[in-house]
């Protein structure tokens, strides 16, 4: 993680310096089109990962509940503390 | 929603190629085993660039406070809370198994890994490994839900619901998609997010699994 934030501060750094570039108004669509390949080669990795698979069938309902429940409760806990702290820091 | 959909429509494809065995990853050595760590460092090189360029940049920084660490906190208590609850509609699991699982935060690969150490003098290996497999599924999951629902998340919550759902991920897999979703402005409360949920896995796994 710590090489994965270090990228992302050279990209920033690549990003000021590049400024007057305009091509790079175009960065957006760049990033949908790398997140679809990345989206693909997941894919591609989980489907063909046996142990996955294999136990999808027996473990995998019970794996959903706990992924949507730990998902939505952070997701309702975050819109909570969004709008008693950080809304009215937008509308200023 | 197009969005939404090309996204489902992509990863299901990817699936569907794997399974097949039309693609397969192994037959390009190391590169191919390791082609969804060059992807993502590709992502978030670009993310860097978008952030650079961005005119606001400035603004985003100002704006940064330190009540952005009460993000990661709500996002861990919504996720054992819920998990707590959602216990009840599992048999064969207690409730600090569940939390275990749900303490993983999308970080699958060292939530399962711990969960089925930790828990193998408790249940035993078969039942360790079976947890630590729910709880590499569970995460998963939670990821592509994070992934899929990016934009229905912002559209009906608020520009941190991909932030808390993402969990760990937030930092890594999921940040390209929350920035393009929820905004630049976004960018420091997921990384805020994501590091400091990632400490909190291997504590809060490893607490539930003592119980």
């Amino acid at each position: 993680m710590f090489y994965l934030i270090l990228t992302m501060l050279a990209g920033v750094v690549a990003g000021l310096l590049m400024r007057k570039v305009k091509s790079l108004s175009h960065i957006g669509k760049a990033i949908s089109v790398t997140i679809y390949l990345m989206l693909f080669v997941l894919g591609v990795k989980i489907g063909s990962d046996e142990n996955i698979l294999a136990n999808l069938s027996t473990l995998g309902l019970q794996a959903l509940l706990l992924a949507l429940a730990g998902a939505m409760g952070s997701v309702f806990f975050a819109a909570v503390l969004y709008k008693l702290l950080f809304q009215k820091d937008v509308n200023r | 929603m197009k969005g939404t959909l090309i996204v489902v429509l992509v990863f299901a494809i990817g699936c569907l190629a794997g399974y097949s065995g039309l693609i397969n990853l192994e037959s390009f050595g190391e590169i191919g085993a390791n082609l969804t760590m060059y992807v993502l460092y590709l992502l978030i090189f670009l993310v860097g660039i978008s952030m650079g360029c961005n005119p606001e940049l400035k603004k985003i920084i100002k704006s940064v406070s330190p009540k952005i660490f009460l993000l990661p906190l709500v996002t861990i208590l919504g996720t054992l809370c819920f998990s707590a609850l959602v216990s009840l509609l599992i048999s064969g699991w207690g409730v600090f198994d569940c939390l275990a699982v749900g303490s993983g935060m999308g970080y699958y690969s060292l939530s399962s890994v711990l969960i089925s150490q930790y828990k193998e003098a408790s249940l035993g290996v078969q039942l360790a490994a079976e947890l630590g497999t729910i709880a590499l599924l569970t995460n998963i999951f939670r990821e592509m839900f994070t992934l899929i629902c990016a934009p229905l998340l912002v559209r009906w919550f608020s520009p941190f619901a991909p932030i808390a759902s993402a969990g760990v991920t937030a930092v890594d897999v999921c940040l390209p998609v929350i920035i393009r979703t929820a905004g630049d402005r976004v960018l420091p409360a997921a990384v805020v997010s994501g590091v400091v949920t990632d400490f909190s896995v291997p504590v809060l796994v490893s607490f539930f699994c003592s119980l």
